[in-house]
């Protein structure tokens, strides 16, 4: 079964980038190189037909060299071809652009194959003079609604409607006809709805009324809203209440989507505060120490995350560079276990038995682990996260979840699991309960429990290492990042009952759907503190979380 | 014969004998006068002279405000075992009352008409004039009746309702921290009305610039802490204290004795935040500032170690133990600030190394004394280089010699050559030590300490607990034993000295 999850996963990772690359698959025909060029040209009148045929044309390939001359980036080479200068990239300690055909945006390569970068703009820059300015943006406007990449057609879509630009009607059904991406139809078919509600037939504004009372985007509301009034205006009372019942629709339409989302929000939080809470649960079960160095871990595990990134960056090519992510999880789990492990025999080791001394003793530890980041990664830094867990997943219109946010949240679904199944299935888990339910008659028994506590404290260590691992995908890094983590998942610990792997997930759960659900209404920071409140208020209820231990464990 | 010799025991003695012991009596109370002599007549006289600067006498006088705040986390954590990271918050909330106070105009607070004549902040937040619970703060008696009332009341809310049920321990400490995180989340807040991220600031400026006022609050700092300690010494000696004590050792068979440990620790909880914000309040207008950033988590471990490095349990223990450390805190700053994180760490595993901290040495001394070590030696080479050092800033002392090793001038090398001389003879080890020590920690208090010697002054105290480990017993024997400290003081360990236990 192992080999069939891996295969699977190792497909699905070869998968995705090609599937991000086939996207810029268009053509331009020789007549409208033809016309760009007479556009670049100097005459006026021919500039003007040229102008209109372009719109006309509908071909969104035209884009890229379009916006290359408005911003100053178009050139023509030596043998006539037109050349567009891409953003600037880093290229060996340098900024350089890359330098890509106009027409098929395909990289310039030199005689031996390798790219050909540009240090600076070259002296034929092609211009176009600010009376075009205008013309210019409109035929960019309108071409753009055919842009080969989505997220620029999109906007083009939106900002089409945004401006209730009637002209543009035929192209946008045009392109409804041919569009490959079901989202964009979507909003295609939105745009095409709210045009038509500002100005079309009263039959074409009903017809319109209804489509977008489907779809439900809350960008839509505005103009429902305003067609109300203009219906009330001119007393047209079928359309009003249309209207009327298509502004219900939406309404709860985007209270749901809303709920949804801070429920999802409040999951992907919650995971984390899971995983966090998972070490820092099963370490005070086992050996009633509590980690104050449990964010600092965390923090060993982001960093360690970015020395991989940046190892990829320098030594490896850079097609390659979002597999870093694969090498990052495994190593942070490794090397902050390692860290745990070494913090254990060191200083905790001594300290049992006096829990009071091993939290101002770990509370040393953390200071140690973050002089020592700050010393060599200074104070901020941030991380790319891989190229497939960028954008977001639209389950449903104005329902986007990010997929990082998805990632994090299976992630730690399958961590969880994991966990249990270590916990509870191996014979490490076994030692491990053992030693955790009586500690003398395990020994008796032939269990090392010396050894049990240290690779105890490494495994929860390089939980945090791990829910370290994912934070870049959101967040920056900094040497202080843990602190902010460590008191939620603190109070995860202490909310769910410790020791207990059910009481820590059923705690980060909820605390996570708690404070994003309160956010909303109070400010982040105001949130927290009634989340304390309400903690403060549950434990007068249930003082030793929600699964605490039973009998003779009860007693500290 | 004229003396008899006893031989030197290896410590089987037990040191709580040492309280009735009429040799010992005498030499703690030389020791106290001395104390008394040194803060009350001859630091405000240094001062009047003009060897202890102004400066300098504010930084005593806010450090000594620290020491109060330190015994109170002494009778919390110390007597009552309960380990609280809050304390900062209630240090910042006496802070905060006496700074409102001292903001408003009433109590010469620096305000413009072009602000309002109200506290700056106020004009950059839209307010235009002092909201309904500002007013109440620009009289005095009522800041000081809001001073302890305010803390009090949270302290005695949030102890009750979380000791009742029985929080014990660790979830208490973690509870604590998040309150404390929580706070320090909401007084950083503009729309809180107390200055936001940057404080309370604008007082009355000669309150920490004018050379009389800072010895007024200073002697005022000094006497409260005497009072303060009187008063917790009071408690501590009591039946009171004796329970509070048995709430540290086993709290659930305290329970079934019939008493209720809630109540107790609530009260010591309450007593401690009194304490930490009657420091508070005496902090601020020495200060001149006061910031969300003093009551943050960091802060409050940061107090608690003070109280493990001087000795808990033993409350002048905490008051010595906040001196050292923050003077330690100041001299690393500014001679090493990059090491002073390490070092801060390094404090926190060595008080937990030697779990009284320095509050042992002195008992060792104690012991030597019976015995009929001879410390006169130690306190006058003490005085000596005291005295010199106090000359040379009024330079009364020419440079000569003409070398300088570590760039520190001849002049103070031969100053120290006869330091040692003087100390050289039959003297109670623990004595050494403790001139290093005190050495140092007078010096950094007076100001006194020559600006050459900054690495130099921490070589020399290492070096005297170096010699000191060495005549204790062979030097690496000093350092298995150190590590053996580490694994037998635990709960079966020695308890040879009040506080050892967790």
């Amino acid at each position: 079964m192992i080999r069939t999850v891996a295969s699977t996963l190792l497909a699905f990772l070869l998968v995705t980038p090609a599937l991000k690359a086939a996207q810029n698959a268009a053509s331009v025909s020789p007549e409208l190189k033809q016309q760009f060029e007479q556009i670049i040209g100097k005459e006026t009148e021919a500039r003007a037909a040229a102008y209109s045929s372009l719109e006309k044309s509908g071909n969104g390939a035209l884009v890229p060299a379009l916006e290359a001359l408005r911003s100053g980036l178009l050139e023509r080479r030596t043998d006539g071809r037109l050349v567009i200068y891409l953003p600037r990239i880093d290229v060996n300690g340098q900024s350089m652009f890359p330098v890509a055909d106009a027409w098929t945006l395909e990289p310039l390569k030199q005689a031996d194959g390798s790219p050909v970068y540009a240090a600076g703009l070259g002296s034929s820059m092609l211009k176009s003079d600010s009376s075009q300015a205008d013309s210019l943006a409109r035929l960019i406007a309108v071409l753009s609604i055919h842009h080969p990449n989505s997220d620029k057609r999109r906007d083009a879509i939106v900002e089409a409607a945004n401006r209730a630009d009637t002209a543009l009607l035929p192209d946008l059904q045009a392109q409804l006809q041919t569009e490959p991406a079901a989202e964009i139809a979507t909003t295609l078919r939105e745009s095409v709805a709210r045009i038509q509600l500002s100005s079309g037939t009263p039959e074409e504004r009903l017809a319109a009324v209804q489509t977008l009372e489907k779809l439900g985007t809350s960008r839509a509301l505005g103009d429902l809203r305003t067609a109300l009034d203009k219906a009330r205006a001119e007393s047209n009372t079928s359309l009003a209440s249309a209207i009327d019942g298509a502004l219900a629709t939406v309404e709860s339409y985007q209270w749901k989507v809303r709920i949804v989302h801070h429920t999802f929000a409040g999951l992907s939080l919650g995971s984390i505060l899971v995983l966090l809470a998972l070490g820092l649960s099963i370490i005070f079960g086992l050996m009633r120490v509590i980690n104050l160095a449990h964010g600092e871990f965390m923090m060993v595990g982001a960093y360690t995350a970015f020395v991989v990134a940046e190892f990829f960056k320098a030594y490896i090519p850079a097609s390659f560079f979002d597999y870093y992510f694969v090498l990052a999880l495994p190593l942070s789990f490794l090397v902050t276990g390692l860290v745990g492990m070494f913090c254990e025999f060191a200083v905790i080791r001594h300290l049992y038995g006096r829990p009071i001394e091993t939290l101002l003793a770990t509370w040393g530890i953390s200071l140690l682990l973050i002089q020592t980041a700050r010393l060599i990664f200074g104070d901020t830094t941030s991380l790319t996260p891989p190229s497939w867990l960028q954008g977001g997943w639209e389950v449903a219109p104005d329902l986007v979840f990010p997929l990082n946010r998805v990632f994090i949240i299976v992630f730690c679904a399958v961590c969880i699991v994991g966990v249990y199944y270590l916990v509870q299935r191996t014979r490490f888990g076994l030692l491990l309960r053992a030693t955790t339910q009586d500690r003398p008659i395990a020994a008796a028994l032939g269990v090392p429990t010396r050894w049990i506590d240290g690779l105890t404290f490494g495994f929860g260590a390089g939980l945090a290492g791990l829910a370290g691992a994912i934070v870049p995908l959101f967040d920056k890094l900094n040497p202080n990042m843990g602190q902010g983590y460590v008191v939620d998942s603190f109070m995860v610990v202490v909310v769910g009952g410790v020791g207990k792997l059910a009481g820590a997930i059923t705690a980060g759960g909820a605390l996570g759907f708690l404070t994003k659900y309160i956010e909303p209404f109070l400010e982040a920071v105001y949130g927290k503190l009634a989340v304390l409140g309400l903690i403060i208020l549950f434990l007068q209820w249930r003082p030793s979380g929600l699964f605490p231990h039973r009998g003779r464990l009860a007693e500290d | 014969m004229a003396t008899t010799k006893v031989p030197r025991m290896v410590t089987v003695a037990q040191p709580h004998t040492l309280k009735t012991d009429p040799e010992i009596v005498r030499f703690r109370k030389k020791a106290i006068l001395g104390l008394l002599v040194l803060a009350f007549l001859l630091i405000p006289a240094l001062n009047m002279l003009g060897v202890v600067e102004p400066h300098i006498l504010n930084r005593l006088g806010r450090y000594l405000c620290f020491a109060i705040a330190a015994l109170g986390i002494d009778l919390i954590w110390g007597y009552a075992g309960v380990l609280s990271l809050c304390h900062a918050l209630f240090f910042c909330m006496g802070g905060y009352a006496m700074a409102m106070h001292l903001s408003l105009p009433e109590a010469g607070g620096d305000v413009r008409p072009e602000y309002h004549n109200i506290p700056q902040f106020f004009f950059f937040n839209n307010v235009d004039s002092l909201p309904f619970w500002w007013r109440p703060f620009a009289s005095l008696p009522f800041t000081l009746l809001a001073t302890f009332v305010l803390p009090a009341l949270v302290a005695g809310l949030v102890g009750f309702f979380i000791f009742r049920n029985r929080v014990r321990g660790v979830y208490f400490s973690i509870i604590s921290q998040a309150l404390a995180w929580g706070a320090f989340l909401a007084f950083s807040r503009n729309e809180m009305l107390l200055g936001g991220t940057n404080g309370l600031t604008n007082f009355f400026k000669p309150l920490n610039s004018d050379n009389k006022w800072i010895l007024a609050l200073y002697l005022l700092t000094a006497a409260l802490l005497v009072g303060s300690f009187l008063l917790v010494r009071w408690v501590t000696r009591s039946r009171l204290g004796r329970v509070l004590v048995a709430v540290r050792d086993n709290e659930t068979r305290l329970y079934f004795l019939g008493y209720r440990p809630d109540l107790y620790k609530a009260f010591a909880f309450i007593g401690a935040a009194l304490l930490a914000a009657l420091g508070g309040m005496l902090y601020a207008p020495q200060n001149g500032i006061i910031t969300p950033n003093a009551m943050r988590v960091e802060d409050s471990i940061w107090m608690v170690i003070w109280v493990a490095v001087g000795g808990r349990g033993r409350l002048w223990g905490a008051i010595v133990g906040a001196l050292l450390a923050n003077f330690t805190y100041s001299a690393l700053t500014a001679d090493m600030p990059r090491a002073w994180p390490f070092i801060q760490a390094g404090l926190f595993l060595g008080a937990l190394a030697f779990p009284n901290g320095v509050s042992d040495l002195w008992t060792k001394l104690e012991l030597e004394v019976r015995q009929g070590s001879r410390i006169f030696r130690i306190f006058l080479a003490l005085t000596f280089i005291e005295v010199a050092l106090i000359a040379d800033k009024l330079h009364w002392i020419p440079s000569f010699g003409g070398f300088a090793i570590l760039g520190v001038q001849s002049k103070y090398w031969i100053l120290i050559a006869i330091t040692i001389v003087l100390c050289v003879g039959r003297v109670a080890h623990a004595s050494i030590p403790m001139l290093g020590l005190g050495w140092f920690l007078l010096t950094e208090a007076l100001g006194l300490m020559p600006r050459s010697f900054s690495v130099v002054k921490y070589l020399l105290v290492l070096a005297t607990l170096v010699i000191y480990a060495y005549l204790e017993g062979n030097l690496t024997s000093g350092l298995k034993s150190i590590i053996g400290k580490f694994r037998r003081s635990g709960p079966k360990g020695e308890a040879a000295t009040v506080g050892n236990t967790p």
